[in-house]
């Protein structure tokens, strides 16, 4: 099919390919993966996926955290079904944004991380941040522990 | 707790096992995605964070090399670290940290630019893209990261492995020489032992 104005030999106007893919992504806190449709550069979510990989939950009022809620003011951020463009919602969060396909053409990878100001104001309230790490055996370890004593963190590596 | 920014254990556990004298009372953990070091504001390594009973940080990431083997390039005397956690353990007295001379509070890790902070996203991705054999996409993330953050040492030295580049050779000597050209960047030692040369000298 195609448009107005058409003419003898005009190419048909098709709907983009999406492709449903396994997409995971990597967020400053953990790694979740979910399903979202991918249509050229852009990976679209359900409200919940959302929700799942941001911490911020889609309402009408726009993206809410507790009693917190961001308007979306980009019309690009949801399509004609209501999906939301996850890179559009890393970007009404301020959040850096990087995503890729990989080789196999059904699976996604995207990396969202904090804003500046998310990050200074975390080293500001002066709590020590737990993270989930894995140990040598390849088991799960938050760092720090529970210990209710002084601790030292001490960051090395092979470089 | 010893935090290895590193790729994968089969990278850190020769290190681990060759440590003499042996890490029996050390919790090892790997941070692949550094988000752990992104958590604390690490930004190179060794770095120490001190962490109170009340799990309050009270010391900021500082450059802890473990002795003076490399002090020529560290500019650092390790028992200014050495002593002063000593004193913390024992006394509970903390040090006073050295003004960074750029406003910010040298209490508190430095807080982050735009920039490092899209650099520490890439730099995520990468690495996973790197470890799940996207080689080519890996690169490109890489070559972002360290663009936007190139003094960021886990950054810009911690990918050299991955980039099939020589974190002791010739790529790490122009990072060396560009990060010491921008006046040696969150380089934060302890006052103490002896007293280092201060950065305008």
């Amino acid at each position: 099919m195609c448009g107005t104005g058409c003419a003898p030999g005009a190419p048909a106007v098709t709907s983009p390919v999406m492709t449903p893919v396994e997409l995971t992504v990597l967020s400053t806190d953990e790694t979740v993966t979910v399903g979202a449709l991918a249509e050229d550069d852009r990976l679209l979510l359900e409200a919940s996926a959302v929700h799942a990989v941001t911490g911020w939950e889609p309402k009408p009022e726009g993206l809410c955290r507790g009693d917190l809620c961001i308007p979306v003011r980009d019309p690009a951020a949801r399509d004609h079904e209501g999906r939301y463009d996850l890179a559009r919602v890393a970007a009404a969060l301020h959040r850096p944004y990087a995503a890729e396909r990989l080789d196999d053409e059904s699976r996604a990878v995207a990396a969202i991380g904090e804003a500046a100001h998310e990050r200074a104001a975390v080293y500001n309230d002066g709590t020590a941040p737990r993270v989930d790490l894995i140990d040598l055996d390849g088991n799960p370890i938050t760092v720090p522990d529970h210990s209710r004593r002084k601790r030292l963190l001490l960051a090395w590596s092979s470089w | 707790m010893a935090v290895a920014l590193d790729d994968s254990l089969d990278v850190i556990r020769p290190w681990v096992e060759a440590a003499d004298p042996p890490l029996t009372s050390v919790r090892v953990a790997l941070d692949a995605d550094h988000r752990l070091a992104e958590a604390y504001g690490i930004t190179n390594v060794p770095a120490t964070v001190w962490i109170d009973e009340d799990d309050k940080v009270v010391k900021p990431p500082t450059i802890t090399p473990g002795n003076n083997m490399f002090q020529e390039f560290t500019k650092i005397d390790a028992e200014g670290h050495h002593a002063a956690l000593r004193r913390w353990v024992h006394e509970g007295v903390l040090p006073e940290l050295p003004d960074r001379g750029d406003g910010t509070d040298a209490n508190v890790a430095r807080p982050p630019t735009a920039e490092e902070q899209t650099g520490r996203t890439e730099r995520r991705l990468a690495s996973w893209l790197h470890r799940n054999g996207q080689t080519e996409a890996a690169e490109r993330h890489y070559a972002r990261a360290v663009q936007l953050a190139p003094l960021d040492w886990t950054i810009s030295r911690g990918s050299m492995p991955a980039r099939g580049q020589d974190p002791f050779g010739n790529d790490f000597f122009d990072l060396y020489q560009e990060w010491e050209d921008a006046g040696r960047p969150d380089y934060q030692a302890m006052p103490g032992g002896d007293v280092p040369p201060s950065p305008d000298a």
